[in-house]
């Protein structure tokens, strides 16, 4: 009775070994995987004509995000207009929920496909605006 | 008169003056509103508030309609819905999606009704108006034309409360915006900002901004004028961003002044001191603070040890918490074993203390300041209110529109009270306060207008005082102090037949010549009317800065220990020697003029300077520095570098009100709560924690680990701290302290039975023509801009709203010296001269001048002497030529 069972999972598993078209383990670093479209990576911020950030400081994020990871500390401008004068995501914190992008209302934050973020000191989790717009290092 | 009315079914009984939404609100009944503020008289102008009365073919608005008995009234129905939505998303139409870059957002009221509402799209179109950026009354607000929603509010407030009729809805339609049609008239108060339901106008001071949920909030009192106006700084990763108010605290509810709401930012000026100094030679070098502390005891001992103790000296400060001047006198007694010890407090409760104490017993503010809400006749002399202490005006005119209070103003200057406001404004001369109160008292008996039971029952001389007064004719008033005998005459009749006068009085009768004289002449002239220990009357000296009262009551007085002991007696004495473990002088010290007198002698050696700068505060700032340069070790401690500390030995950094804990007492003797909302900067260190240090470095450690430690040592040796603890204060927002059973004084009696009338000591100003200095020159806002800074603007909001100091000139007194309007004139007296740029109009009367002091890099205190205990710091004989 217990026998049965048993052979049927061997069966399987020597299906999979023996047949060289179902191998799933991808070759990483060397191969990467596609992400699903859906996929929420390392954040980025989307760029005006300017290039400057089109985040406005409304600080929705930072109200939003369940693991408490922004900090923002919003300057008004003479003309009106507002900007991050410091922007601050702590990586090490974020559960990539997505929620930020979602509450965004200048579409300024984004969570993009870059899964690879690697560091040597925690502090390098941090991303601070200039970060945020640097895409050689977030690689949206 | 009581009404019974239905409102949602519920059966409610109110008084007939309310309105429906008021009634409902009181029952729990909810009614949503944008432009009611409970503040301000009814708006009217949103419509939200519309209610179903049964009979009444339309809804009505329920915040302008007054209840009546038996109506049914309902709050919620679809057709109130639906008008309600219309209301708001008419609003929409013309409303900019601005909310993430909005002030407002997160509390904005127009935003928490669309939400509650559920309003997602608005389908009506209308053609987009842009409504033009035009420049706001002052330049600490900024206006959003586009995000008003013309609730009428903004231009409300500044009627109601500030009285000035600054704004305006201006134009009709389409194109009604707010437009501030007297911008000259702004004080800058922020009252608008404050009740702006939306984010049409924003604090313009910061740039910085934080969100509600961003920034933290700390109630505390302010720390400017001794009002004492609750406030919250909101701080966001250790900056001060901007200031708010609850409504529900303090004597203030809600509103504030200039200085209050926008004099902060110099808590993050760049010239704050992060770290100790020690002169080394010419120049004042950074030290460590703990090395700065060490070698400041040491010197200290050393100079005890080689000329006494009474060589030294101790200066406390009027603006340091309660705390603070505690630990200071008693390290200054117990530590180092004198009374030389005082603070600039000593200027105002001198003269106050030796008018009033033989008269009534105590020498204090006798009224809660909300008391003015209550009086119906309130004589204003000698302050600008609305410079100086605005929400005292404010009061005024809250009674003035709601309890038909009539203001008699007394003042040489024209100033905003005296202006479309005053009843009666009378314009004495200088110095000649002691003749007309007198004339008053003459005239308001003389019409059998005083209170002849409450004289009879409460007080002894009245006969004496009749026969004293009887030389005050109306005419003999007229001719010394230039008071028109019609003026004279209407405000004895105002102030004799009114149910509750009050009095009110600054600087300008405080610091004159015999001001000791005037003060007990105020005081027998609330006697007479029976306006003593009674609600909506009183005695109300203004004070300046936010804890002079504290200061006072804290033994920073070479005469008492704290809570006015005597430090001669001998059972203050030994209470004291028991609980600091130390031998106590038993003699009294030198006060505040007496230490620098000494100190200019080289009989004074050594100093502590505990947050303040004499130089520039102290009336005759030539002698502070002829002491100074014959101190042998100064230390001062200041979260600047001022001038006086350029003169020091040792200077240790200390903090602003912001970043320690603590408490103030106010005028009215409420002591409120000043809590920590940013952390000490660099180095530095609030003031309590240095003295500790420099105690526990002589050898003689205090054990006290934070303030309340002090707070309780305080209740349990000042009696009228008693029985407050710490955590009351915080619970109930204050407690008074009481010298009776209620915070009224003399409410249960006067002290010792029965009140005196003494005249015998009043003094008449002597008539001399001076001829080289015939220009009676007199000076305000003595504290008010200390925070500006002298030499730069650390202050510089308030910088941008203060003009550069001028001195204000009779337009024919002028003319004689040919001086126009703008010219650089020279001011001398016989103590020294300086010079600046005159205004010259018809606002002051001939013969007098005006300037403001401490201000900016203007020593005005050369110009003054200070010999004896009582200084007239407020006036001095001075010449103006043309430069
Ligand atoms: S990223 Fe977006 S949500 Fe966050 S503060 Fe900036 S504008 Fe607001
Ligand atoms: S006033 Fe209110 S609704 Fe209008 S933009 Fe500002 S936060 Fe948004
Ligand atoms: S700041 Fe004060 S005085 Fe000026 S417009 Fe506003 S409410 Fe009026
Ligand atoms: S500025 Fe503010 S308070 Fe004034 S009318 Fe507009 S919305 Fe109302
Ligand atoms: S009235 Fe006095 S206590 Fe009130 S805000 Fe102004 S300065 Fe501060
Ligand atoms: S609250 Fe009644 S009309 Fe605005």
């Amino acid at each position: 009775m217990i026998v049965l069972p048993l052979l049927k999972g061997l069966k399987l598993t020597l299906k999979r070994f023996l047949n060289p078209f179902s191998i799933i383990t991808i070759q990483y670093p060397e191969k990467k995987r596609e992400v699903s479209p859906r996929w929420r990576g390392i954040h980025y911020f989307a760029k005006d004509e300017k290039g400057e950030t089109k985040c406005v400081a409304c600080g929705l994020c930072q109200a939003v995000c369940p693991s408490n990871v922004i900090t923002i500390e919003a300057a008004e401008e003479p003309g009106g207009t507002r900007y991050p004068k410091r922007f601050l995501i702590n990586l090490t914190r974020c559960i990539f929920c997505g929620f930020c992008e979602e509450v965004c209302p200048k579409d300024a934050i984004k969570l993009g496909r870059n899964y690879e973020f690697v560091n040597y000191k925690r502090s390098d989790f941090i991303l601070n605006k200039e970060d945020l717009l640097n895409y050689d290092l977030v690689k949206p | 008169m009581t009404v019974e009315l239905t409102i949602d079914g519920k059966k409610i009984t109110t008084s007939e003056d309310k309105t429906i939404l008021e009634a409902a609100r009181e029952n729990g009944i909810y009614i949503p509103t944008l432009c009611y503020h409970s503040k301000l008289s009814p708006i009217g102008s949103c419509r939200l508030c519309v209610v179903e009365i049964e009979g009444v073919e339309h809804p009505m608005a329920s915040c302008t309609t007054p209840v009546a008995p038996n109506i049914v009234v309902t709050t919620k129905s679809e057709k109130l819905d639906k008008i309600r939505r219309d209301a708001l998303k008419l609003m929409l139409v013309n409303h900019p999606l601005d909310c993430p870059i909005c002030d407002a957002g997160g509390e904005c009221d127009l935003q928490n009704m669309v939400f509650q509402f559920g309003i997602d799209q608005v389908e009506y179109k209308a053609n987009k108006v842009e409504r033009e950026e035009i420049p706001f009354s002052t330049p600490l607000i900024r206006h959003w034309p586009n995000r008003c929603i013309l609730c009428g509010r903004c231009v409300w407030a500044c009627r109601e409360i500030t009285g000035n009729n600054v704004l305006e809805i201006a134009e009709k339609g389409y194109d009604s915006h707010i437009e501030a049609i007297y911008p000259e008239k702004c004080l800058s108060c922020g009252e608008c900002l404050s009740v702006c339901p939306v984010g049409a106008l924003t604090d313009n001071l910061s740039p910085i901004k934080a969100r509600k949920w961003q920034a933290k909030r700390t109630l505390t009192t302010c720390n400017h004028c001794s009002v004492g106006c609750q406030l919250e700084i909101n701080t966001f990763e250790d900056k001060l961003i901007n200031i708010t108010t609850k409504e529900s605290e303090g004597t203030n509810n809600g509103s504030l002044c200039v200085k209050g709401r926008f004099g902060h930012d110099y808590i993050h000026s760049e010239e704050r001191l992060k770290q100790a100094l020690i002169r080394k030679r010419e120049d004042l070098i950074p030290t460590d603070i703990d090395e700065a502390i060490s070698f400041a005891a040491k010197k200290i001992g050393e100079i005890k040890e080689k000329y006494g103790s009474d060589a030294f000296a101790g200066v406390g400060s009027v603006h340091l918490s309660n705390e603070e001047n505690y630990i200071f006198q008693r390290f200054v007694r117990s530590v180092i074993g004198t009374n030389n010890i005082d603070s600039l407090a000593s200027l105002i409760f001198e003269p106050l203390s030796e008018a009033l104490i033989p008269v009534l017993g105590m020498g204090l503010m006798t009224n809660p300041l909300n008391d003015l809400l209550l009086s119906d006749v309130a004589i204003v002399i000698g302050t600008d209110l609305d410079g100086n202490h605005q929400i005292v005006a404010n009061k005024l005119r809250w009674a003035a529109y709601h309890n038909d209070l009539k203001p008699v103003i007394v003042d040489p200057r024209e100033i905003s009270l005296s202006k479309g406001f005053a009843n009666v404004w009378m314009r004495p001369k200088p110095s000649t306060d002691t003749v007309w109160i007198n004339g008053l008292i003459r005239e308001i008996i003389s019409r059998g207008l005083e209170d002849k039971d409450f004289i009879k029952k409460h007080t002894k001389g009245f006969e004496s005082l009749k026969k004293f007064v009887e030389q005050f004719t109306p005419e003999k008033v007229e001719e010394i102090t230039g008071i028109d005998q019609k003026d004279l005459k209407d405000a004895a009749q105002l102030f004799g037949e009114a149910k509750a006068g009050a009095i009110i009085f600054g600087s300008g009768i405080i610091g004159q010549n015999d001001s000791v004289s005037a003060i007990r002449s105020l005081g027998h002239l609330a006697l007479i009317t029976g306006n003593l220990g009674k609600r909506g009357g009183g005695l109300y000296p203004i004070l300046p800065r936010c804890n002079t009262q504290g200061a006072w009551d804290m033994g920073l007085n070479p005469l008492y220990f704290p809570g006015y002991q005597p430090v001669t007696d001998d059972g203050a004495i030994k209470r004291f020697k028991k609980l600091w473990g130390l031998p106590i002088k038993n003699e009294k010290g030198l006060s505040l003029v007496d230490i620098f007198l000494k100190a200019s002698e080289g009989k004074i050696k050594a100093m502590i300077i505990m947050g303040e700068n004499p130089l520039v505060t102290f009336p005759d700032s030539s002698l502070v520095k002829k002491a100074i340069e014959n101190l042998e070790f100064l230390v001062v401690i200041d979260s600047f570098l001022t001038e006086t500390a350029e003169l020091a030995d040792i200077v240790i950094p200390g903090v602003t009100f912001a970043e320690k804990d603590g408490t103030f007492t106010s005028c009215e003797r409420r002591i409120q709560r000043v809590r920590a909302g940013l952390k000490p900067l660099g180095e530095s260190m609030a003031d309590w924690e240095i003295i500790a240090k420099i105690s526990e470095m002589m050898g003689h450690p205090m054990n006290f680990s934070t303030p309340k430690d002090i707070f309780d040592e305080i209740a349990k040796v000042t009696p009228c701290y008693g029985n407050i603890t710490y955590e009351q204060l915080d619970e109930k927002g204050g407690a008074w302290c009481y010298l009776g059973k209620t915070p009224r004084l003399f409410e249960d009696g006067f002290p010792g039975g029965k009140a005196n009338f003494l005249t015998d000591d009043i003094k008449l100003p002597q008539k001399k023509e001076n001829k080289e200095f015939p220009i009676s020159l007199t000076v305000g806002g003595n504290f008010y801009n200390y925070l500006i800074g002298s030499k730069t603007k650390r202050a510089k909001g308030l910088a941008l709203v203060y003009p550069d100091n001028f001195v204000l000139i009779n337009d024919e007194d002028a003319d004689k010296k040919g001086i126009k309007d703008g010219d650089m004139v020279v001011i001398k007296t016989e103590n020294g001269e300086l010079s600046l740029p005159a205004r010259v109009n018809s606002n002051i009367i001939p013969g007098v001048a005006h300037l403001k002091i401490s201000f900016n890099d203007i020593d005005v205190g050369k110009l003054f002497k200070a010999d004896k205990a009582i200084v007239p710091y407020k006036i001095v004989n001075a010449s103006i030529e043309k430069a």
